[in-house]
């Protein structure tokens, strides 16, 4: 047996665990081993892939030892649920996690067989988490935390979750309007409905953990949120650069970190390093992508099954994806001195995390944030991925492509798929889609 | 002309009632979902209409605009106001019923604007917090007419129009108590046509020609030939004819979960408080549909009560292709009906009838199944 | 008592002849453009058959695609009842027919008379379909009669995983030019088709004994890989398969004609 820093999570791995995190040894061990294989491959080493597989060995250790585990949407940053000491679960695990090793086509095909929607009535991103749990193997979880947005998809397949597991849930209206007193779809009790509902899920959670809510500790932690932010927007900054300091997939990270991290002292380290990496980078003027020639915006998933497209995308053309709608994490930092601004904090950023900043309101919140991106990133062409079960955003990239074109004029394409399960558009039709884009059109 | 000739007549858009109506220099408002409240806009003096796209065969800009994996409905509406179809709407109202309407909305607004449009964006959970927010919707949306259209929407008008509509909810339950006997009054298809009747109608016009319907069947006979009480459910349903494809087999729909039947009129707005909370309040909580999280316990409850109170032999769940929150809704509900020992029959149709030899099959051996028990 | 069945179908109208549930004639005739004329042309054949004349039958009743346009039918009735209980008259102990169609596939559960009691139908996606190995024997160049027997011969089967047949039918042909062997794809289709068909059945509820009917449940590939997802041998019936449809029929009649309602 190997002896690296991921030794101790192995040696967790190789106790007994109960029968529910079966599948979850599997994702700790095959998480290891896909790091190893990287550092032996001599592909460079970045701090994800340990924080990934420690996610996975703290998950297990919540549940073995009894510290509830709370259930959350991959567009939601679990700060508060760190605050009050509880162990939270990105649920996209099951589908964005699992997808670039095919491992979650099982469970698609088991949803399928269940009689639970298909393919593209009900996101793939979510339909995993019945079959797995049906199938018993999903970690038992203890309480479970939705949004209303950014669609129905996701509210409808969680909803279906809470019904047969009986788990207790809270929901979180998310509004349609801005907070913004600039935007003309501002409405100024925006802010003030988040946190009135934040007020009623503090005391639900209260009630179900039997914790106080402890204002330092949530201080503490915002604090903390606020300073990963700052990294972050300073590494965002830095992708201005021409050429780009990092590649489409370091662009990710921030994201992950975020998602999987944001409150923790992890968080601010790790968006430390790829802060200083870019910033390193960018001094030296060493490009993510050698010979840089394409930025692209990609405002849409990645198509998780094909993890080698971006790489293609750039040895093919020099291309490098600046931003997708989830990796691009752009909540800037907020004033949190005190505790009330701390809850401001809270609530904005919950309208402004990934997709739901874009997809919760009118179309112009996902239009203007791309004209905006486009211009301050200098953007050579748009790539859209149109996820056939998608039906808030497959209903508003025509209009968007048509603004761009309009606004911005560059190209863009636009290609039917699902994100999730290769065999529905397979890679080698995806990529002679975006040969035939780039090669006749943008170049 | 009979008053069901004169219900039929209502179902085209526009219609006679709603031309006389503008030709008097009244303005028609569309709006696309049972949570919206009616009563504001009668108060402002406009008419409601509510959306639909009969006679939407084809939907090339549907397609291209919304996609062609998005719910026929959408795409039939954004059609037909591409072809001009709602020339006679002065406006059109939304909100977040779902991920399509809401897209739709964006939509027109780029591609086929009308003269006025509004959203409304309405809670996804119950809570006295969200109940708060409804009412503040409200209140904006009522400015929001008072502006566009230069009336006032004082608290009288308010209250005339919450007794207004009210009276036709009144109406709908004796018409629905009248389906809990053995020879229920009248079919689910007919029944529909009234729902559009009062969706398209002016409140009052319909109220009266109602009461007078009703009044008539109270003394008739009834409907006693029929192979099964069915109870039908699920998405936005305006088409008659799909219920026709039913009834015609012999399964009498004697109630229903739909958004054109219990879901739009049970439950009374409360008439002596202040009329927005009494509105929110209202709206917030009737009859949730599956746009509602948190709900389910609920829709459930209320399913098995339609069962027990109309002496229902068989539930047919219908979803409307690519509707994500009915196959979530109809996946729970089948299971709960299975162990009830309650059968059940789930029918994935088109907005507009289509594929009928397939559904009046499907039908006839679930009315088959129910004989032989 | 002498009673019929006619089952008018897309391919080919079906007549059986029973009295005193004893089948005294039958006819298959392929469809014309009018269901009519069809079922009289059908009607006609089985009436040569056991030299009776259209007055002999006091009782007829009609299924199939073209069922309410029998001019001489007393009712009609849903090819899915019907089905299940001409399989049932047929072999007492079945309780599960699966009929595969070169269209269309159905999961039909009877009780223990015979009676329909729930059931499952595919009648939109080719997957689980005859259509399903036409496309596939065209795209190996190889007849639909060999596929079955074929498929047996493998020890391996490639699985096909995708879901829509179009793609499945890509996925075939880039396997082959792989250096997939022949009957390990021709397998793995079939067990494609079990599959889809098993999602029809878990709908239904699997419970024994079980048939398969349809244009497909001759092919013994489909029938060997859905044996062994569902884990029953299917019984097979003493009859044409084509014409359980209008036995069934028929025994409705002698139902309708001793429960009065003739």
């Amino acid at each position: 047996m190997t002896e690296d820093k991921f030794s101790p999570y192995e040696a967790m791995a190789a106790e007994e665990w109960p029968s529910d995190l079966g599948l979850w040894k599997n994702l700790l061990l095959g998480f290891i081993a896909n790091s190893r294989l990287n550092l032996a491959a001599g592909i460079p080493e970045t701090p994800m892939g340990e924080l990934l597989v420690k996610m996975f060995a703290r998950i297990a250790k919540a549940r073995l030892e009894g510290k509830p585990i709370i259930m959350h949407p991959f567009n939601y940053g679990p700060e508060l649920f760190y605050a009050m000491d509880l162990e939270p679960l990105m649920q996209e695990v099951f589908s964005v996690g699992l997808a670039p090793f095919h491992l979650n086509e099982p469970y698609i095909d088991l949803a399928n067989q269940m009689g639970y929607g298909d393919n593209p009535t009900l996101c793939n991103a979510q339909r995993p988490l019945i079959a797995t749990h049906l199938s018993g193997d999903a970690p038992k979880v203890d309480l479970l935390f939705y949004l209303s947005a950014p669609c129905n998809s996701l509210a409808t397949t969680y909803q279906v979750y809470q019904h047969i597991t009986g788990v207790p849930t809270f929901t979180m209206d998310i509004p349609y309007w801005s907070h913004d007193p600039s935007s003309p779809f501002y409405d100024e009790k925006t802010l003030e409905y988040m946190k009135a509902q934040y007020r009623d899920c503090i005391a639900w959670l209260e009630h179900q953990t039997h914790r106080a809510f402890d204002p330092e500790k949530f201080q503490m932690t915002m604090r903390r949120v606020n300073e990963a932010r700052e990294n972050i927007m300073e590494f965002n900054d830095l992708l201005k650069t021409v050429p780009c300091p990092v590649n489409s997939m370091e662009s990710f990270s921030n994201y992950l970190t975020m998602v999987l991290s944001g409150g923790t002292q992890e968080a601010v380290e790790v968006t430390r390093w790829f802060r200083d990496y870019a910033a390193d980078h960018a001094r030296k003027g060493i490009a993510g992508v050698p010979g840089e020639k394409l930025r692209i915006a990609w405002p849409y998933t990645h198509t998780f099954f094909d993890r080698d497209l971006f790489p293609w995308l750039e040895q093919q053309f020099q291309a490098v994806v600046i931003m997708d709608i989830l990796g691009f994490y752009n909540i800037p930092p907020h004033d949190v001195s005190t505790l009330e601004k701390c809850f401001d904090s809270l609530a904005l950023g919950t309208l402004d995390f990934s997709m739901i900043h874009t997809c919760r309101g009118p179309a112009e919140f996902y239009i203007e944030y791309l004209l905006r991106f486009i211009e301050d990133y200098r953007i050579d062409c748009v790539i859209i991925p149109m996820q056939f079960a998608c039906k808030h955003a497959y209903a508003v990239t025509k209009i968007a492509a048509e603004a761009v074109r309009r606004e911005a004029d560059i190209p863009v394409l636009i290609f039917g798929c699902d994100p999730y399960d290769s065999r529905e558009v397979p890679s080698e039709e995806i990529r002679g889609k975006i040969e035939e884009f780039i090669t006749e059109i943008v170049l | 002309m009979s008053i069901s000739e004169t219900f039929r007549q209502a179902l085209s858009l526009p219609n006679p009632w709603i031309r006389e109506a503008k030709e008097e220099g009244k303005k028609a408002l569309g709006y696309f979902c049972s949570y919206i409240p009616e009563e504001i806009m009668t108060a402002a003096g406009l008419l409601p209409v509510r959306m639909r796209a009969p006679g939407c065969t084809d939907t090339p800009m549907g397609d291209a605009y919304m996609s062609p994996t998005t719910c026929g409905f959408t795409r039939c509406v954004l059609e037909t106001a591409s072809e001009g179809g709602y020339e006679f709407l002065d406006g059109v109202v939304a909100s977040n019923t779902c991920d399509q309407v809401r897209r739709l909305y964006d939509n027109i607004r780029f591609k086929t604007p009308f003269p006025y449009h509004y959203f409304l964006s309405l809670p996804h959970t119950q809570s006295p917090t969200t109940l708060e927010w409804f009412a503040h919707e409200l209140v904006k949306f009522k400015e929001d007419l008072e502006e566009h259209f230069q009336v006032e929407i004082g608290r009288e008008k308010l209250q005339e129009a919450i007794k207004a509509h009210n009276h036709s909810r009144a109406l709908f339950e004796r018409l629905y108590d009248l389906r809990k006997r053995e020879a229920p009054v009248l079919s689910g298809s007919e029944v529909l046509r009234f729902f559009l009747g009062s969706v398209t109608l002016p409140v009052q016009t319909f109220n009266a020609w109602f009461q007078k319907e009703i009044e008539e069947l109270e003394a008739g006979e009834g409907l006693s030939k029929y192979r099964a009480r069915i109870m039908l459910l699920g998405s936005h349903l305006d088409d008659p004819r799909f219920i026709e494809l039913i009834e015609g087999q012999g399964g009498l729909v004697v109630t229903d979960s739909l958004c054109f039947g219990n879901r739009f009129f049970r439950d009374p707005v409360d008439e002596t408080a202040e009329p927005i909370s009494a509105l929110a309040e209202r709206y917030l909580y009737k009859i949730p549909c599956p746009r509602m999280s948190g709900a389910q316990a609920e829709r459930i409850r209320f399913v098995m009560d339609q069962i027990r109170d109309f002496h229902v032999d068989g539930v047919i769940i219908q979803r409307m292709k690519f509707c994500p929150m009915w196959w979530g809704d109809a996946f729970v509900l089948r299971d709960e009906l299975k162990k009830a020992g309650i059968p059940c029959l789930e029918l994935e149709r088109e907005y507009l009838v289509s594929g009928a030899g397939a559904i009046k099959t499907r039908v006839q051996a679930f009315l088959e199944t129910l004989e032989g028990r | 008592m002498i009673v019929a069945g006619c089952d008018v179908g897309s391919l080919t109208g079906k007549v059986v002849i029973l009295r005193d549930g004893e089948i005294l004639g039958s006819g298959i005739v392929p469809t014309t453009t009018k269901p009519e004329r069809t079922a009289r042309n059908a009607l006609d054949k089985a009436l040569e058959q056991c030299g009776l004349a259209l007055e002999d039958i006091e009782c007829l009743v009609g299924t199939g695609y073209g069922r309410v346009k029998i001019p001489f039918a007393h009712d009609n009735v849903s090819e899915i009842s019907c089905h299940g209980r001409g399989a049932h008259f047929l072999v007492p102990s079945i309780r599960l027919i699966i009929d595969i169609g070169g269209q269309d596939c159905k999961v039909i559960r009877v009780n223990a008379k015979g009676k329909l009691v729930d059931f499952a139908m595919n009648d939109k996606c080719a997957a689980g379909t005859g259509r399903f190995l036409e496309t596939m024997a065209r795209a190996l160049e190889l007849k639909l009669e060999e596929m079955g027997p074929l498929s047996l011969q493998s020890k391996a089967p490639t699985a096909i995983t995708a879901q829509c047949s179009v793609f499945a039918e890509t996925e075939v042909v880039s396997r082959l030019a792989e250096g997939a062997e022949v009957e390990d794809l021709v397998a793995g289709i079939h067990d494609a088709v079990a599959s889809r068909i098993m999602t029809l059945i878990k709908r239904v509820g699997i419970e024994e004994d079980i048939t398969v009917t349809g244009g497909v449940a001759k092919n013994v590939g489909v029938v060997h890989f859905l044996e062994k997802r569902v884990g029953l041998k299917a019984k097979p019936l003493p009859m044409d398969p084509q014409l359980v449809g209008a036995l069934g029929a028929a025994l409705t009649a002698e139902n309708l004609m001793k429960t009065g309602k003739a």
